[in-house]
């Protein structure tokens, strides 16, 4: 099985970067977010970046952006570029298969979400004046890479689902993309405005018990509930007796 | 008797109400190339995914191997290698690592694989532009490097959907002398094709199927026996010539049309017919077989409808 799996990720990292024509696609969706999130946001908070929230768009968006530009063409694009059933119709078995893309597409959200991280540290440290060395403190770095790790995994279930039946890799992006970033982006300003009572309201009072100890919990709890949810559905749909039609 | 390689019993399958199989029964031997015959939308994918555990029956039943296509497909995959009706590569990559994936999957250790890659691209003449892009090869070179790619492990047994469809008649017939040259090593080919000249030339037994039911199988003479053997026969003096062969017991019927003399006959040979016809005064110019598999398969074809 890990033989198995390591053999899907190798030939995951070969394709990777040479789908024809997303090469520019790619470098973009990766370089914008890395340039602003790890340089231009760090060099305007200075040395109150590792407290702010700007750590936390690190944590959140980058892993779901890497997941959806890469997932869709791991699981949706196999199918348009008919290369599907033959790898089905191969030795391996459908879990080896699901779960080693489904690794590589949260192993590189974690990997863009580290390496966002560190260059804003460095940039902190070198381009800003700070007094000491500036660090992320260590509770707050694990909770933020346990909320990444589970947007990751949440996010590549609802790849496969989604690319179970989108007709094509775009289809399935812009669903996903939908999903975890147009509208939470909605939803968030309308239930401000909705529930009225500016600064004291519901929903900033909603903010205010996430930044506690029982509120960070609860989030990790949460999301780890659905990450299960989204991954065993993926699994459920992967076989396949189901995927050739 | 040996247990057949690949046994199919009674096999259906449902698209709604739409019947891709309707009750297909057929059995391979081991050693052969068995050539699966059907015209669009017969069956024939339908089957060999069925075959493959890539989809399942919606009734009766098959083996392969002698593994159970629903429960056993795991054991089946792991023996058979398939070249389905797309070549299924990986246009992106370079033809080695798009066969460096595949016997890594097939679970050969590093330094077989190494070896297995390098003797079937040899073997179908593509190791020298092995580094290139499988995407920008010529559709012919695809279709064998996707042939490379199925018998990486060493199958027992072959599936190839349409290997020749869409080749030049140069690169058909490389991967045709190829195939023979596998059956001469002991694989069983499992072979659909729309070239009967193909199938006659490659096929031990080919089987017809038609709207998923199964109107044929044997050996491709058999199959031409079943309709009769026709033979033309051109010459001077043909004109009234059919009078004196038309009682003859191995004489099915007779057409006399453009000077020209149409028989069907229960027999292959037709010497004594035509002794006959020289009896009869006939200076005869030309003896020519007609029938082939592709009438057969016709005539077949058109009665189920
Ligand atoms: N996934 C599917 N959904 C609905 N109908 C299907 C599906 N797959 C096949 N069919 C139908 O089943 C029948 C058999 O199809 P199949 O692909 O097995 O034919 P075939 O013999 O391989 O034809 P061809 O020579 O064109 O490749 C056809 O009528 C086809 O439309
Ligand atoms: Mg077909």
């Amino acid at each position: 099985m890990i033989t198995d799996m390591s053999t899907v990720i190798w030939k995951e990292w070969k394709s990777l970067f040479r789908q024809p024509g997303s090469r520019l696609r790619m470098a973009l969706t990766v370089l914008i977010p890395l340039g602003y999130f790890g340089i231009i946001a760090p060099l305007q908070a200075g040395g109150e970046f590792t407290t702010g929230a700007e750590p936390w768009f690190i944590a959140v968006v980058l892993p779901l952006l890497t997941v959806i530009m890469t997932a869709p063409d791991s699981f949706a694009g196999e199918r348009e570029r008919k290369t599907l059933r033959t790898l089905l119709a191969s030795t391996l078995s459908d879990s080896a298969i699901l779960w080693a893309k489904l690794g590589f597409a949260v192993l590189l959200g974690m990997a863009m979400m580290i390496a966002t991280l560190v260059l804003a540290m460095v940039v902190v440290n070198l381009f800003t004046n700070t007094t000491g060395v500036a660090a992320i403190g260590v509770a707050r770095l694990i909770h933020m890479i346990g909320v990444s790790l589970l947007l990751s995994a949440m996010a590549a279930g609802a790849a496969v689902l989604i690319s179970l039946r989108a007709e094509t890799v775009q289809q399935a992006q812009q669903t996903l993309a939908a999903v975890f970033f147009v509208i939470p982006s909605v939803l968030g300003p309308v239930l401000l405005i909705t529930s009225g009572d500016g600064e004291s309201g519901p929903v900033v009072a909603f903010f205010d018990w996430l930044g506690t100890t029982s509120g960070r919990l609860t989030v990790v709890v949460v999301l780890a509930v659905l990450a299960v949810i989204l991954l065993t559905a993926a699994r459920v749909g992967f076989r396949r007796t189901r995927l050739v039609s | 008797m040996e247990q057949p390689i690949v046994e199919i019993d009674e096999l259906t399958k449902y698209y709604g109400t739409l019947a891709a199989l309707d009750g297909l029964s057929l059995s391979v031997a081991r050693g052969s190339i068995f050539g699966f015959l059907g015209t669009n939308g017969a069956g024939k994918t339908t089957t060999i995914n069925i075959l493959l555990g890539l989809v399942e029956p919606s009734g009766g039943a098959a083996s392969v191997l002698g593994f159970d296509v629903v429960d056993e497909s795991d054991e089946i995959r792991t023996r058979v290698g398939a070249l389905l009706d797309e070549t299924g590569l990986y246009e992106q990559m370079s033809a080695y690592e798009n066969l460096w994936f595949y016997a890594r999957a097939w679970r050969l250790p590093k330094d077989q694989a190494e070896a297995r890659v390098e003797r079937v691209l040899s073997d179908l003449g593509l190791w020298d532009r092995r580094h290139d892009p499988a995407g920008s090869w010529s559709r012919g070179m695809q279709q064998r490097l996707a042939l490379a790619r199925a018998q990486l492990h060493d199958p027992e047994l072959l599936f190839l959907d349409e290997p020749t469809a869409g080749l030049d008649v140069v690169s058909a017939r490389e991967v045709r002398d190829h195939l023979a040259g596998l059956v001469g090593r002991g694989t069983t080919i499992f072979l659909t094709t729309h070239n009967m000249t193909e199938a006659e030339e490659l096929c031990d037994r080919v089987a017809i199927i038609h709207r998923g039911r199964l109107l044929a199988d044997g050996h491709p003479d058999e199959l031409l026996s079943a309709s009769g053997y026709e033979v033309n026969i051109e010459g001077v003096n043909l004109d009234g010539a059919a009078e004196a062969i038309v009682r003859r017991p191995d004489v099915v019927s007779c057409v006399s049309e453009d000077g020209r003399l149409r028989l069907r006959l229960t027999t292959p040979d037709p010497s004594a017919v035509v002794a006959d016809l020289v009896a009869a005064g006939v200076s005869i110019h030309e003896v020519r077989r007609g029938t082939h598999l592709e009438d057969a398969f016709l005539e077949l074809v058109r009665e189920d409808s």
